[in-house]
């Protein structure tokens, strides 16, 4: 079972209140980009054993979108945050390199 | 309004659909002065914390008198007005039936030039009620929430076995459930069943014995 805390109404909510939406801070290649860029934004995925930053939405509650940051091996939790940024915050990195001896996604 | 439970299930806590009520939809910035000001002048209520409503100071002057203790009898006495969190940016009001589209006008009225959506939303849900001592233990069969800690003033969205749904109180020992009127057949089933005499949890209260 996943507990998420949803950063915008604080509710600790179930993974079955919770819509999972994949692999965050994705760059949206445009019509611009190369066809290997855009292959990679549609399908090429990290899928880590360990840290992972993941997208999720409170699909039954608040209906927002925000980030997650899990560990895909141990469903350890090191943090969530709003959708509103492009990267993890930094006091989350410390947190994760502290709980994680120096692993980085 | 549709009809799905006919009259008061009585289990190990009582179920039954609630009398309907006004219900609006209002989205917008919720810390703004005009926001507050529209909503305190149209329902009577302040604007709630996320994950509370807040409540219509209610006069209890007409008939019955009960003015013992907080507004809102235990048992008897009106469901006034209230204003319950939805999310960071949405609010449901709740008035008395027949008035959403009024009040949805007078919303609209108040937050003229403001970014905002007032929409009269009275015929999308469907109102149960869960009440007696153990009316907790019966909601936790069925959803996520925390509901152990929910007391009165306490709001939530949240999951309702498959479907999405609301829970608040209002008053101590009575949760308020709220669903899409498309599946209210279901919930009324869903929330009889988990109520049934013989289903007691016994972790909150006592089970009978
Ligand atoms: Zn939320």
């Amino acid at each position: 079972m996943l507990l998420l805390r949803c950063p915008y109404c604080g509710v600790d909510a179930d993974e079955t209140e919770l819509a999972p939406g994949g692999e965050a801070h994705l760059t949206r290649e445009g019509p611009n980009s190369s066809d290997a860029a855009f292959e990679a934004y549609v399908f090429l995925r990290r899928n880590p054993r360990g840290v992972h930053f993941e997208r999720w939405r409170h699909a039954y509650g608040c209906g927002k979108w925000f980030h997650a940051a899990r560990d895909t091996a141990t469903n350890q939790v090191f943090g969530t945050y709003t959708a509103q940024c492009s990267a993890p915050p930094q006091d989350l990195l410390d947190r994760i390199a502290d709980a994680t001896g120096g692993e980085r996604a | 309004m549709s009809e799905f439970l006919s009259r008061p299930y009585e289990g190990f806590a009582r179920v039954e659909q609630s009398a309907p009520r006004a219900m609006v939809s209002l989205r917008g910035d919720l810390g703004s002065q005009a926001m507050a000001a529209a909503v305190s002048e149209v329902s009577g209520c302040a604007i709630p914390e996320p994950l509370r409503l807040t409540q219509a100071a209610q006069d209890d002057d007409r008939g019955g008198g009960q003015t013992s203790g907080q507004s809102g009898a235990q048992h008897g006495g009106q469901y006034g007005a209230a204003c319950l969190w939805m999310s960071p940016d949405e609010l449901l009001l709740l008035g008395p039936a027949g008035t959403g589209p009024e009040l949805a006008a007078r919303l609209t009225e108040a937050l003229a030039g403001q970014h905002h959506l007032a929409v009269d939303v009275s015929e999308a849900r469907a109102l149960f009620r869960v009440s007696g001592p153990a009316a907790r233990e019966v909601m936790m069969k069925i959803t996520p929430a925390d509901v152990a800690r929910m007391g009165p003033g306490d709001a939530r969205r949240t999951r309702l076995a498959q479907i999405a749904g609301a829970l608040w109180m209002e008053r101590e020992a009575a949760i308020e459930v709220a669903c899409f009127r498309s599946v209210g057949a279901y919930v009324a089933e869903l929330l009889t069943t988990a109520a049934r005499s013989g289903g007691e949890v016994g972790l909150l209260h006592p089970a009978a014995t």
